[in-house]
């Protein structure tokens, strides 16, 4: 299988769960436990797999800490420099939200008017995300 | 006699077949350095443009798993801006379809943005153009090559076949939406409004879709807008289709503080408590938090303050305002969620974040406002990873007696090492006339302090 056919099938793959797009909110997302917790639980499994496949093409990963920094909208009026320190820590804020957003496209999906989120995979997950947040912050401190 | 000759032709033939085979070997990886020393010349003459040099030292194609080294291209004449696009993409055509895929995304934003530059006119423009159309077609498989291709056309002025493409489904839509709404190289004073699909999808991942990052900002015509509504209101079911009609949403919002139907018509969608609809909800805002009319800002500002439409979206609407231009009352909305005792944690550290990002840009009262709210949630936050937020931000923030009273309540008694240690930067970048308190605080915090790499920052907060 060429890469061009493995990133259209993960694509498929993706676009089949639908996944939401206000779930990053934080409030707006209502779960559905059962009985469609089995059948979240094996997508979910499918869908790491196919990450997982698809770490090794050209589908973009998270951007790293160093990464280019936020394009800001309105006009392209460039703002003040910012300090060393705060821009550390806007980077860390970033990535942040960034790991939460990865968290949601993983475990939480949608279809039609439902939207459904693993809750203790989703909750880890933003664990996780918290302590990369922690220690990114105590990063720039030191 | 006859065997003689049939041994000797056996031998030829054998020979042949070893050469052959040695050929095919070697010449499957350097068939891509032999046709671009080969093809530049023949496809210039026959496209009309002048001589393509070849590339000084065909390189050796890398083995898998070894890097691969910079693609020789093409040299071109520096003096021919159109020579020089073809030759760029003729050098992106010969590589594999892997490789293609790879590479091309860097190469065609700047190829894209050249374009626009150069204009479509003459026999070379139009040669350019063909050429673009035949690759963006063939191109199917990559939101980021075929959108660069058709944002290419569409900074060239080739408006008519992006159109063609609007009706279509999945790929060769939203191609067709990104060359439509793209302006090209950004004019000082360009009248639409600039918005950044890969910025957006950054943060609402689409499960690995991904955009060039092209800034939209061509103004669409009375007729496409019209299209264009039509579009955003269509059902969504599956990603791509959310994706097609954000990128819709996109090609209108360029509107937005130009035309009054515009922003009546995103007030209703980011109104509307529709389910179906709501998915639309992170585009709309983000359009409306990226505007620089106060016209926009004030429907999401109402949108915001309005418990009745609930809260999806709302979050990251902050968040894009605290990035967006600043405005009177952003602050008021910013702060919003760490005085609301039904918020969580989540949305807590994204409202510190968005008055992180305001910092630079408050002015004094809103500063006094963003010490007093930060002060007081330091003190009676319970998610340690909310606290260690604010304290990032107080600390990083001015402030007086109130900003010293809260940082010194964390570098006393938080349990996170991490967010006492913030809490001491922040003590040691205090500026007159609280410097001398903020000295006590720390020297006395430091008698008390058990962690080595606190005890560290508060050293080198005493002695920087």
């Amino acid at each position: 299988m060429d890469m061009t056919e493995k990133i259209r099938n993960r694509d498929k793959a993706m676009s089949r769960r639908g996944v939401g797009s206000e779930t990053v909110t934080g409030a707006g997302q209502r779960s559905a436990r059962l009985p469609m917790r089995l059948a979240v639980l094996g997508v979910a499994l499918v869908l790491v797999l196919g990450l997982a496949s698809g770490a090794a093409s050209a589908a973009p990963g998270p951007v790293p800490l160093d990464g280019p920094g936020p394009v800001l909208g309105g006009g392209g009026t460039p703002l003040p420099p910012t300090p060393p320190l705060n821009a550390c820590a806007q980077r860390c804020f970033d990535t942040y939200i960034q790991n939460i957003g990865l968290c949601v496209s993983l475990f939480c999906g949608q279809f039609l008017f439902i939207t459904w989120c693993d809750d203790d995979e989703m909750t880890q997950c933003k664990i996780n995300a918290q302590e990369v947040f922690e220690l990114c912050l105590a990063g720039c401190n030191e | 006699m006859f065997g003689l000759l049939l041994l000797g032709a056996l031998s030829w033939a054998a020979a042949l077949r070893a050469t052959d085979s040695r050929k095919a070997e070697i010449g499957r990886a350097d068939q891509a350095v032999l046709r671009r020393v080969s093809n530049p010349e023949g496809v210039s003459r026959a496209l009309g443009l002048p001589k393509v040099e070849p590339a000084p030292a065909p390189r050796v194609w890398a083995h898998p798993g070894l890097s691969e080294p910079e693609p020789a291209r093409p040299v071109a004449d520096e003096t021919d801006p159109v020579a020089e696009l073809h030759a760029r993409l003729v050098a992106l055509e010969d590589e594999w379809p892997i490789s293609f895929h790879e590479q091309a995304s860097d190469a065609l934003e700047r190829f894209a943005e050249a374009a626009m530059a150069t204009g479509s006119a003459g026999p070379e423009g139009a040669a350019l153009v063909e050429r673009l159309r035949g690759r963006a077609d063939a191109s199917n498989a990559s939101l980021r090559v075929s959108g660069g291709l058709y944002a290419a056309l569409g900074g060239l002025g080739e408006l008519d076949s992006l159109h063609q493409r609007l009706p279509m489904g999945g790929e060769a839509q939203r191609s067709g939406l990104i060359g439509l709404a793209w302006e090209g190289t950004l004019p000082s004073d360009a009248t639409g409004l600039v918005l950044h699909p890969a910025r957006f999808l950054q943060q609402q991942p689409r499960a690995g879709v991904s955009v060039l990052d092209l800034a939209l900002s061509r103004v669409p015509d009375a007729e496409t807008a019209g299209w264009l509504r039509t579009e955003i209101v269509r059902p969504v079911d599956s990603l791509e289709e959310l994706l097609s009609r954000e990128l819709a949403v996109f090609a209108l919002g360029t509107s937005v503080d130009l035309s009054a139907e515009t922003r009546k018509f995103l007030r209703r969608l980011l109104f509307d408590t529709h389910p179906t609809v709501q998915r639309l909800r992170p585009a709309v805002s983000y359009v409306l938090a990226n505007a620089r009319g106060p016209e926009a800002r004030e429907i999401l500002m109402a949108w915001l303050i309005d418990p009745m439409v609930g809260a999806p979206g709302k979050t990251m609407a902050r968040w894009w305002m605290a990035e967006g231009h600043a405005m009177p009352g952003d602050v008021d909305a910013l702060i919003a969620p760490l005085l609301d005792p039904t918020s969580d944690g989540h949305e807590r550290i994204l409202a510190v974040g968005g008055l992180l990002r305001r910092l630079d840009r408050a002015g004094e009262a809103e500063l006094q406002q963003i010490e007093e709210v930060l002060s007081m949630r330091i003190v009676t936050e319970e998610n340690d990873t909310a606290r260690l937020a604010a304290v990032t931000t107080l600390a990083l923030a001015s402030g007086g007696w109130q900003r010293l009273a809260a940082l010194e309540h964390a570098l006393r008694s938080d349990p996170k090492p991490a967010t006492r240690g913030w809490a001491a930067t922040g003590l040691g970048r205090t500026t007159t006339p609280y410097t001398g308190e903020a000295q006590a605080i720390l020297r006395s915090a430091f008698s008390a302090e058990q962690d080595p790499s606190v005890r560290g920052t508060i050293q080198r907060a005493l002695d920087p």
